[in-house]
């Protein structure tokens, strides 16, 4: 097993260069650039904007930028955003804790939800409970979280006026404020956790049919075990390895946010930044949270492979 | 009867929610709250949706950056609604009469500022004429600097004493009176620091103005609070304002109908109906500098290798005076003889503007079907605005490049006119592969003329003189038909009806006298 994970670690090195090299060349080819946003300026001279090019590195060829940039960030120098020449390690620092609160929030809810209700709707397959579940959750699925997140504030905050439009926290609030903290999330981790929650239970569901009816199943029931400890320990704990995977790809969503969540309801986290520094072609921040976020997914991929054998002994790396 | 009875319920319910606590401190009719007077206390929210992203007075550029940063770091001097220089930290704005600006014999001038007695920082360290030279030196140090227009005509200051700066510029230099007016730069916090754009400076500059910055947290909200040692007894009004990060325009609107929000600025025409329509919201709409217009490329070739180069179609000056009477008005119309008179040859040419602009792109529609009537054909091939304007030859700006026909999008002068027109009008700041790209003369506008007249306004401080100048230049500019304007964009800010003291400014951001807004009781 541990050549097996240093075996796969070393792989990763040439992948996350590639990843490196491919992001650094789209950024770039995207047309425009971080200047653009002085032409409003009257005041601006071209002088000026040549200045700045050349201050920032933006007039070197596109290879020689990379180069510099990947040269600085192996030793841990994540270089200063070219627009508010802040460190990108303090810019990702001030929103990292608040994505870990959102993705986390919707981690645990998704996972809590997950299982009553998938192991439910399998055990109960084509009851009333099971057709709604589905029918539901696939409605969901299908939802964009642009529009699913409209709608919540449109109905929960705009007509009700039960939680607040957006933010992570009430203008001038001192301090930390549990129960304020908690009206903020609600409708930004509902967002998610609906979508997510689709895909989650259908999972569940099917793999938990898949399980139930295998012989081990009816040898259990034979011994004599109760339904419940047939059902929990028997079906859920074989049922749920497929699971597990799925949720270990989604731990890199921990650090990465979510885009569009994020910007619908003013979340300042990971998603939002990105999305800011999308718009400010602010390259270096945009390369330190993508290097950060395809270094997590490679990682937890290769963590779930570990933890697949780990769960099913059949499975063996060499 | 029924009916009497129905309207006494109905009169009744008036009564008691009037009489209700909800209603409390204004009065009932919904009178604009300036009623009762100014009111000290309270916090304010207001919505922004842009992140600020530097707010030290040389290193900011956004708008945004500029509403949250006003109220803060102040300059010597500021501009009123009517468009006039006030002084703010110094006496008075120096002229020519007063004394303060000598023009000397070798084409160079001095101008001498005078500090406001007792002036301090907002920490109670005390101002001086050090920090006026300091800023200067900052502006031109920093090589993050944004823009150093004004900055880099000064070839030296000298500080006589605490209160006094000379400033020893190399030419006559006419907008000097708001060269000092973004902000002066603390030289007790910062002289010794050695890159003052990656310092906490950037999000948090220390000013003189009626509030200092306590809190900034990134993409959530930015706080100010009243400044202990701001020179103005008694203001300002409010105890604190809450610069608060929202997603978008439109939730702007929703927390400011909710009540989660009591201010924003920059709303769209489009919305505006629905506004105002809305109990306790009042808008402001004023004019702007800024004017949506068409420029018409007069030298269209390859990459501007050629600034002496004419457009196959735009050379044309009687093709240029047809769209230009075949855009407005539908009226103007029959008069348009001059596509036709070009002997029954289609012309053809393309528009470009900002991709995503509703506005900007039904304008094209009705332009199509317009200049399609006097034998024109006008293609649309719009590009994204980090593209179309972003201002840089190697960027690949098509106004830089001259790779256009005809663009259409909006732009704002400075207070000042002469940066402006210098750079629009004047035939060297023809952008061409030749001078590198300087310039934005993006119609290739060329009359040495207009050179002259330009030239003249910049060389004297005389008011009447630069006025005259300036409209001889815009006279030639016009009478070429080289842009067609279109229309003049509006300011438009919005409020709950019980925040005072608010005033729209022609020639500053919203927040430019923040230090007079109030709140009164709902």
């Amino acid at each position: 097993m541990g050549t097996y994970v240093l075996r796969r670690l070393i792989q990763a090195v040439p992948l996350l260069l590639g990843i490196s090299i491919a992001s650094f060349a789209i950024l770039k080819a995207i047309p425009g650039g971080p200047l653009a946003a002085y032409e409003n300026d009257p005041n601006v001279t071209d002088a000026d904007i040549r200045r700045l090019e050349h201050e920032l590195g933006l007039d070197q060829p596109v290879p020689l930028q990379y180069a510099s940039w990947l040269g600085k960030f192996v030793v841990g120098d994540w270089g200063y955003s070219v627009v508010s020449h802040q460190p990108v390690l303090r810019l990702i620092g001030e929103r990292l804790p608040n994505t870990v609160l959102l993705m986390g929030t919707v981690f645990l809810v998704v996972v809590l939800l997950t299982i009553p209700i998938g192991t439910l709707t399998a055990v109960r397959q084509y009851s009333i409970f099971d057709h709604v579940t589905t029918g539901t959750t696939f409605a969901f699925l299908s939802m964009p979280t642009f529009w699913l997140g409209l709608l919540l504030i449109i109905a929960f905050g705009l007509d009700l006026r039960w939680l607040p439009l957006g933010g992570m926290r009430a203008p001038g609030a001192a301090g930390v404020d549990l129960i304020d903290s908690a009206r903020h999330l609600v409708l930004p981790v509902a967002t998610i956790a609906l979508v997510q929650l689709g895909s989650r239970v259908r999972y569940l569901r099917a793999s938990m049919l898949e399980t139930i009816s295998q012989d081990f199943m009816r040898t259990a029931r034979a011994k004599g075990l109760a339904e419940r400890v047939v059902v929990l320990r028997h079906a859920l704990k074989n049922a749920s390895i497929p699971l597990v995977t799925v949720l270990a790809l989604d731990l890199p969503e921990l650090f990465a946010g979510a885009l569009v969540t994020e910007q619908i309801f003013g979340w300042p986290g990971m998603g939002r930044l990105f999305w800011d520094s999308a718009t400010r072609f602010d390259y270096p921040v945009l390369m330190g949270i993508l290097a950060v976020t395809s270094t997590l997914i490679v990682l937890a991929n290769l963590f779930a492979d570990v933890l697949y054998g780990y769960l099913d002994p059949r499975i063996r790396y060499g | 009867m029924q009916v009497s009875r129905l309207s006494l319920v109905i009169a009744l319910a008036f009564v008691v929610a009037a009489c209700g606590p909800s209603t409390g401190g204004t009065s009932p009719s919904g009178a604009p709250s300036a009623s009762g007077g100014p009111v000290r206390g309270g916090t304010l929210v207001f919505a922004i949706w842009q992140e600020p992203v530097a707010l030290a007075p040389h290193l900011r550029n956004q708008t945004v950056a500029n509403v949250v940063a006003r109220p803060v770091t102040e300059g010597l001097s500021r501009t009123d609604t009517d468009g006039n220089y006030q002084p703010r930290l110094a006496k008075q704005i120096p002229t020519t009469t007063n004394g303060g600006v000598k023009l000397t014999s070798d084409g160079k001038m001095d101008v001498t500022w005078q500090l406001l007695p007792n002036l301090k920082w907002s920490d109670g360290e005390a101002v001086t004429s050090a920090d006026i030279k300091f800023t200067w030196q900052v502006w031109m140090k920093d090589p993050n600097t944004i823009s150093r227009t004004g900055f880099d005509q000064i070839e030296s200051i000298d500080t006589p004493d605490d209160m006094t700066a000379v400033v020893h510029y190399k030419t006559v230099y006419g907008p000097y009176p708001n060269n000092f007016g973004d902000g002066l730069i603390p030289k007790h916090v910062l002289e010794n620091v050695q890159d003052i754009s990656k310092s906490d400076y950037v999000r948090m500059p220390l000013g003189t103005g009626a509030f200092k910055i306590t809190e900034f947290v990134a993409g959530d909200h930015i706080t100010v609070e009243r400044n202990p040692n701001y020179r103005v007894a008694g203001k300002p009004y409010l105890d604190k304002v809450i610069f608060r990060s929202v997603p978008s325009r439109e939730a702007a609107i929703a927390q400011l109908k909710a009540g989660e929000v009591q201010g924003m600025w920059n709303l769209l025409e489009s919305q505006t109906p629905d506004l105002e329509k809305t109990p306790d919201v009042k808008l402001e709409i004023y004019p702007s500098p800024s004017v949506e217009r068409i420029e018409m490329n007069t030298a269209k070739n390859q990459d501007m290798t050629d600034p002496n180069s004419v457009h196959p179609v735009l050379g044309d000056i009687n093709v240029r005076h047809a769209l230009l009477l075949a855009t407005p008005k539908q009226d103007l119309i029959d008069k348009l003889l001059f596509g036709k008179a070009k002997g029954g040859v289609r012309a053809s040419i393309s528009i470009v503007t900002t991709t995503g602009d509703q506005t900007r792109e039904r304008v094209e529609q009705v332009l199509v079907d317009q200049y399609k009537q006097i034998g024109v054909e006008l293609k649309i091939a719009n590009q994204p605005s980090s593209v179309l304007l972003s201002g840089s030859w190697s960027a690949g700006d098509p106004r830089k490049r001259g790779s256009f026909d005809l663009v259409m999008y909006a732009s704002s002068p400075g207070i000042d006119p002469h940066n402006t027109v210098f750079q629009r009008y004047y035939s060297k700041n023809i952008p061409s592969a030749a001078n590198g790209g300087n310039g934005q003369d993006y119609t290739r506008f060329k009359n040495p003329d207009a050179d002259k007249a330009i030239d003249e306004a910049g060389s004297t401080l005389d008011f009447d003189k630069r006025k005259s100048a300036y409209a001889a230049a815009l006279k030639l500019l016009n009478d070429a038909h080289v842009i067609i304007w279109l229309y003049e964009r509006a300011g438009i800010d919005a409020r709950r009806t019980n925040v005072g003291g608010w005033s729209g400014n022609v020639w500053d951001d919203i927040t430019w006298n923040q230090e007079e807004w109030y709140l009164t009781a709902r």
